[in-house]
């Protein structure tokens, strides 16, 4: 309405600058009232008209705008979501940032065929975009409503391209890096052979770093059973050996030494073998180790390094030791045993012996996680010393299943001092221990709750501590909750208490599953 | 009560913590109830556990440690435990000594000031008449020095107004608060935080300051106009009307589903709003509720959204009245209902405006409204009309979950451009937009 734009412009330069009542109304009503206070001074005319106006345009009016703006419906869920229950479980495992907890509910719900309530999914989109590590276990539970949400939020597109979504494998090639790894392995289990075939098109225009990071995603995936991918990707997997980056060319022959490819098997075993030669005597064997004198060019499709100055566990070696070191990660030490003709038991104890035990034993450890040798694992954890214990179950944890880790975490566990030894205590030992296997079996959890109760009844934990312990919750067996839960409610321990607070939270979400 | 509720209660979310570590029935040597009371020994860092009592008619706490925070963490850690854990209590027929001779106290306290309230003992009109004359000529006061400040305002321009410090504005908002007039002291708070917008005020400051005149000279003839305009004039300059008043309207009895529960903290009280709706009756109700922040505990909270109060709601007088004071009435579970269809609430409200110039936010419930989004803003569409509409970044997309982009009904506070959201019906059950549970 014009006159009341009138008004405001008059109002905020004032009636002493601009006294101006002749104003044109919009109605003759209102000129007839305007017409009662003509002689009133100008500032009461004015808010008069002011008030007048205001109360006049705002009686009566419409506050719908004629405009059709739609949006596309979300298709009907084919699926059920979750209960009431898990509902509220979840939502307090949002507001507490339990991100464990809705690993295992999402996992939960996968597994029985739910989806995540509607209204839960705003908060934990947010929240996947917050921790990555949440995106994979939330996409598949997110349902058809979540990927409509998913398409309508740029934050949460990376979520909504979960499988059946036609656009994740060409949104992969543009997304950035961290999403775009999400999305790669998304693209691989929709369109294993689309994808790779794009891969090898963008190979050359991507960087060093980026290369690397592509090949490392579906390395994994390639198994040696697996003949058709083998005889796929071998060919592609020697052109990678050609790349310029040293870290693609080592991981493309790490993949192909796993998959068993023959010219690279032969290489590697030549490459092996003249490092190594067991002596055999009447009374004792020994193990000769000759590194080799120099670099040859033709190591580098292989990856190996010309001069590698430091082993994984930090120590500092010469470039022979270097060139051992790489050669023995790309072998499978029980084959390595085998073709020297001993078995592997004797080799450690021979290579522990020689002047490059360091680098021999960690380029057996190297190779046994890349060719996922089990056996291996026993035998080498007869040698260990305490002190090495820890680390070597570390670095074996992401390349064995549990099954192959829990006897040995087991033993480990079992070793460690119970109590306290003046202010020596082992629970955060133990703790780094656990963490080697997902789940720990029974005997485990009770010899590791009998220790972390007698070294931390009573005490006052600090928060890193207390974070390990709540979330060790999460590898514990839950038949065992009935048996501990008294005990570690009177430990008197806040750390020990978060641990049974997330147990019993666990153990109520598999209940909510268990009837199902 | 549930957790949610019980969560309301704590002071701060340090205490929920805090009481968070003592919900395990170890730390309680002692855990019994009875239908009045809960009870418990907490062992505490003394060689004697504190003592910690709850009454479960209306939330009271009482504890032997000695916290400032009110409930303490043992309080909280108690209801919650009770929620949580009800097997670890044992019910019990009579409350040991240091429990009910609290609930006596309680209960003799709550007596008093019940029977002071509904005593007949003979009111010295002539006092009262005397401080409501006195009250008058204070509010009197405040209407005509704000009357002269809006025409020194005119007379000057706004265009001086933003340039104002915040200060300004809060010195006339006490001077009002000195005349006895808090409902205009509200509205010089509300100029003060308008003009200190970054965007283009004026149009809004001119219709407030419209708006402003317009009471100011209605109340100026308040004694000419109708009994009901009369009351919401004093509504509005923020005469307050006693609750014994309001007690003797007729009452209202109803389901009154409660859809929105909310606390807002300012000039250091709290105010809590809570949105009725009479599932019979169809009618809105408000109830407003004010505290210190320190004694939030004394404020309604064992109700929220997916409870219903059957019982009595009393209006306070008023051209659109929708503030209530309780009565009479029970807490149980809403279960499925499907929203209500109401008359065209829209052209309602235009039509209200037209006979209270004053009229402020309303609630409503419009169906059949899809959720969109276009030009960077909110809005509800219904296929060739669009509303205009907003609510925080989380509720809209709580909003957008719950329609999938199909229509449904929605709950809001319309105030005469827009329609600020707070709930929707999914199917035939109600969801308020605010989390349960935020983030701590």
């Amino acid at each position: 309405m014009k006159l009341w734009q009138d008004l405001v412009k008059q109002g905020i330069v004032g009636t002493r600058r601009q006294a101006d009542s002749a104003w044109q109304w919009p109605a003759e009503q209102l000129a007839q009232r305007a017409a009662s206070w003509q002689e009133l001074p100008g500032e009461q005319q004015y808010l008069n008209a002011l008030a007048l106006i205001h109360s006049y345009s705002r009686a009566g009016r419409v506050p719908w705008q004629e405009r059709a703006i739609t949006v596309d419906p979300c298709p009907q869920e084919s699926l059920p979501w979750c209960t009431g229950k898990v509902a509220a479980l979840l939502n307090r495992a949002h507001s507490e940032e339990n991100l464990p907890f809705i690993v295992e509910a999402c996992g939960l719900l996968q597994a029985h065929g739910q989806l995540l309530e509607p209204s839960l999914l705003p908060a934990l989109l947010d929240l996947a975009v917050k921790h990555k590590v949440l995106i994979t276990h939330i996409a598949p539970v997110l349902g058809r409503r979540g990927q409509w949400l998913c398409a309508l939020n740029e934050d949460w597109a990376v979520l909504g391209l979960g499988a059946g979504s036609e656009s994740v494998t060409e949104e992969w090639i543009t997304a950035r890096r961290s999403q775009r790894l999400v999305l790669l392995r998304q693209a691989l289990a929709q369109d294993w052979e689309g994808t790779v075939a794009q891969l090898k098109g963008l190979w050359s225009s991507e960087n060093a770093k980026d290369r690397l990071l592509l090949l490392q995603q579906f390395s994994p995936e390639l198994i040696p059973e697996d003949e058709i991918a083998r005889e796929a990707f071998t060919a592609w997997l020697k052109d990678c050996q050609q790349d310029r980056s040293q870290g693609v060319r080592a991981q493309a022959t790490g993949t192909l030494a796993r998959l068993g490819e023959e010219s690279t098997s032969i290489a590697i075993e030549r490459g092996v073998l003249a490092c190594l030669t067991v002596q055999r005597k009447l009374t004792r064997s020994s193990l000769e180790v000759q590194p080799p004198e120099q670099y040859e060019p033709d190591w580098k499709p292989f990856g190996i390094g010309e001069k590698l100055s430091h082993l994984p566990s930090g120590s500092k070696i010469g470039a022979r030791a270097g060139l051992l070191f790489q050669w023995l990660s790309l072998a499978d030490p029980l084959a390595l045993a085998s073709n020297l003709g001993i078995d592997m038991g004797q080799l450690l104890k021979l290579a522990a012996k020689s002047d490059y035990k360091e680098a021999c034993l960690l380029g057996f450890d190297a190779g046994a996680r890349l060719h996922g040798a089990a056996d291996y694992l026993p035998l080498r954890f007869n040698d260990i010393t305490k002190a090495e214990c820890l680390p070597w179950l570390e670095s074996m944890r992401d390349a064995f299943p549990d099954a192959a880790l829990q006897p040995l975490v087991a033993d480990t566990l079992a070793a460690l001092p119970k109590k306290r030894k003046g202010n020596k205590a082992t629970y955060g030992v133990a703790l780094r221990i656990a963490q080697c296997v997902d789940r720990l079996t029974e005997p485990m959890t009770r010899t590791l709750l009998e220790l972390l109760l007698a070294q931390l009844s009573g005490k006052h934990v600090y928060k890193d501590v207390q974070r390990e312990l709540s979330e060790l919750a999460w590898r514990l067996p839950l038949s065992l909750l009935p048996e501990w839960s008294d005990r570690l409610t009177n430990s008197d321990c806040d750390g020990l208490f978060s641990l049974l607070k997330n147990y019993q939270q666990r153990y109520q979400l598999q209940q909510e599953f268990a009837d199902d | 009560m549930d957790r949610t509720q019980i969560i309301a209660l704590a002071p701060d979310a340090a205490s929920v913590k805090a009481a968070d570590k003592l919900t395990t029935p170890g730390k309680w040597p002692l855990l019994a109830f009875h239908d009045r009371a809960i009870w418990g020994h907490c062992k505490g860092s003394g060689s004697t556990p504190y003592q910690t009592r709850i009454d479960r008619q209306g939330s009271g706490f009482k504890c032997s440690c000695p916290s400032r925070k009110f409930p303490c963490k043992h309080g909280v850690a108690l209801y919650l435990l009770f929620a949580e854990e009800h097997a670890a209590f044992s019910e019990q027929a009579e409350a040991p000594d240091w429990v009910s001779e609290w609930l006596e106290g309680r209960d003799s306290r709550a007596e008093k000031k019940a029977t002071r309230a509904a005593s007949d003992k003979p009111v010295d009109e002539k006092a009262q008449a005397k401080r409501r004359e006195n009250r008058e000529q204070k509010v009197k006061a405040g209407v005509e020095e704000l009357s002269l400040w809006l025409a020194d305002i005119a007379r000057t321009g706004f265009a001086e107004l933003p340039g104002k410090p915040y200060r300004y504005w809060m010195d006339l908002a006490a001077r009002m608060v000195d005349a006895q007039a808090p409902g205009l002291a509200g509205r010089m708070r509300s100029l003060g935080n308008l003009v200190a917008r970054g965007d283009d005020p004026m149009p809004q400051l001119a219709a407030e300051l419209a708006g402003l005149h317009l009471l100011l000279k209605a109340y100026g003839r308040i004694d000419e106009l109708a009994p009901q305009m009369q009351a919401e004039l004093r509504a509005q300059v923020g005469i307050p009307v006693p609750e014994a008043l309001v007690l003797k309207e007729p009452a209202v009895v109803d389901d009154w589903q409660v859809l929105e529960r909310c606390q807002v903290e300012e000039e250091n009280l709290v105010r809590q709003e809570s949105w009725l709706l009479g599932r019979k009756e169809q009618r809105f109700a408000k109830v407003l509720q004010f505290a210190h922040p320190t004694q939030v505990h004394g404020l309604a909270l064992n109700w929220g959204p997916g409870d219903v109060l059957s019982g009595a709601m009393h209006f306070y007088p008023g051209m659109n009245g929708l503030r209530v004071l309780p009565g009479e009435f029970e807490v149980r579970a809403a279960g499925a209902q499907a929203a209500p269809t109401l008359a065209d609430p829209l052209t309602a409200y235009a039509e209200q405006s037209a006979a209270n110039p004053w009229l402020g936010t309303q609630p409503m419930i419009i169906s059949q409204l899809t959720p969109v989004s276009a030009d960077g803003r909110q809005w509800l569409a219904d296929g060739t009309r669009v509303l205009p509409c907003s609510s925080s970044r989380a509720n809209w997309w709580r909003l957008l979950a719950l329609s999938a982009g199909s229509p449904l009904a929605v709950f809001g506070e319309w105030d005469g451009r827009q329609l600020r959201l707070l709930g929707a019906w999914l199917a035939e059950s109600y969801h308020s937009l605010q989390m349960a549970e935020a983030p701590a």
